[in-house]
């Protein structure tokens, strides 16, 4: 929620944004996600930042 | 239509009164009065209704919200339901205390409206002395209380020229979120469009001038657009579509499509407690007149852009065409688009600054 604004996220969105604990940094939370979808770090970094850096643009989380 | 989804926003006019008298009110220009408002009591059974029917946002809204004394109370009542509040303010009868007040109810965020970047040109729009200068020292307060503050700023042919500067200044007060809205020309700004009307020149500049800010600012500033209708070739989708995202309560408690849609006539508004708001939204006689495609004629019936446009404005299409149930002539399909246009081309040359001003 944000204001006029309701985000509806997807599946893989929903992950990624559960993993922000306004402590991890971007690699802390790629890693944690690899390990929980058994995925190699490497295949999914490339998506986590560009999704993350939308929702900064956006003023939907801060950095 | 089987299914119909719950709305996301409920746009709460709590009041018509209000300190400032814009020119391009989004009001009705018959408005209520404050023996027609209700009380505190009506507003709390909103809130539980539109909490049970799935409403995510509630805009707190007006004439101007904080004249309510019960305003904090029904911000609380909101939050604690779940759902996120907004505070749509003109921000003159803030202070800090108030605000501070307001963020321990849980509101999430404020927009607070501008008129001009500068403050004589603001303070006439407004027609309210020295507001312009209190609206900036509240602004700057809500982002420290730990709110999302928004700088909404309408615009037209007597302000376009202090757009850049509005743009610095929704960055400076520390804002999330610009809203650039050119006047929607309903209600006040219907009758006040001779005075308002922008060129196609300003609009041109003001659209370039956006692309570029929103380039610069990526991150630090977003800004919200709203085209100005009559110069446009396709639709808004209007409301999000009649009746399937947001709905509006006036202060009288009568349920609105959308703020404007009591100038349609014949559209008869159900009232919270005479009827249930989920009741209201899913087969009330004013929402399901205009929901969805059966109601269109042509050009709209056979577009390929129905489903996304909606058939874009009905209280546009009335005001021009006369047919609310018309295709808005904002469309270059519809067959009163030239006509249009050209009356925008008119109204932008007209040599006035007088404006009527909003009052009872």
């Amino acid at each position: 929620m944000a204001p006029e604004r309701v985000i509806m996220l997807d599946d893989v969105g929903d992950a990624i944004v559960s993993e922000c604990d306004a402590v991890s940094s971007v690699e802390e939370i790629t890693l944690r996600l690899s390990a929980r979808f058994a995925t190699p770090a490497e295949n999914i970094e490339g998506d986590v930042l560009a999704f993350l850096q939308e929702l900064l643009d956006k003023g939907l989380i801060q950095s | 239509m089987n299914s119909i989804s719950p709305p996301l926003a409920l746009m709460a006019e709590l009041t018509h009164r209000c300190p400032l008298q814009c020119p391009y009110c989004s009001n009705p220009v018959e408005m209520l009065k404050a023996g027609q408002e209700r009380d505190t009591e009506f507003w709390l059974r909103v809130i539980d209704e539109a909490a049970d029917l799935g409403v995510l946002q509630m805009h707190f809204s007006g004439g101007e919200p904080t004249l309510r004394q019960d305003l904090p109370q029904l911000v609380a009542h909101a939050t604690a339901r779940g759902i996120y509040a907004n505070l749509i303010t003109s921000a003159v009868l803030l202070s800090e205390a108030k605000l501070q007040e307001l963020a321990a109810a849980g509101l999430g965020h404020v927009q607070v409206s501008i008129q001009g970047a500068k403050a004589e040109t603001a303070d006439r729009i407004g027609h309210y002395r020295q507001g312009h200068d209190k609206k900036l020292s509240i602004a700057r307060m809500v982002p420290q209380a730990g709110m999302s503050l928004t700088i909404n700023a309408v615009m037209h042919r007597q302000n376009l020229e202090e757009l850049p500067a509005i743009i610095d200044l929704a960055v400076a007060l520390g804002a999330d979120r610009l809203e650039v809205a050119h006047v929607q020309y309903h209600g006040w700004a219907f009758r006040n469009r001779a005075a308002l009307m922008p060129t196609r020149e300003q609009f041109e500049e003001a659209d370039r001038l956006v692309a570029e800010r929103r380039r610069s600012l990526q991150g630090r500033l977003v800004i919200d657009y709203v085209v100005p209708d009559y110069y446009a070739d396709f639709p808004k989708t209007c409301m999000g579509g009649w009746g399937q995202k947001m709905l509006n309560i006036a202060p009288d408690g009568r349920v609105l499509p959308c703020h404007a849609a009591e100038t349609i006539p014949g559209l008869v508004f159900d009232k919270i407690g005479e009827r249930g708001l989920r009741d209201i939204w899913e087969h009330g006689e004013a929402f399901t007149r205009f929901r969805g495609t059966g109601w269109m004629e042509e050009p709209c019936a056979s577009c390929a852009m129905r489903e996304i446009d909606w058939g874009g404005c009905r209280c546009q299409a009335l005001a021009i065409t006369g047919n609310a149930a018309a295709t808005d002539p904002v469309c270059r399909f519809s067959s009163h688009h030239a006509q249009m246009t050209a009356m925008a081309q008119a109204e932008a040359k007209a040599d006035t600054h007088d404006f009527i001003y909003r009052r009872f």
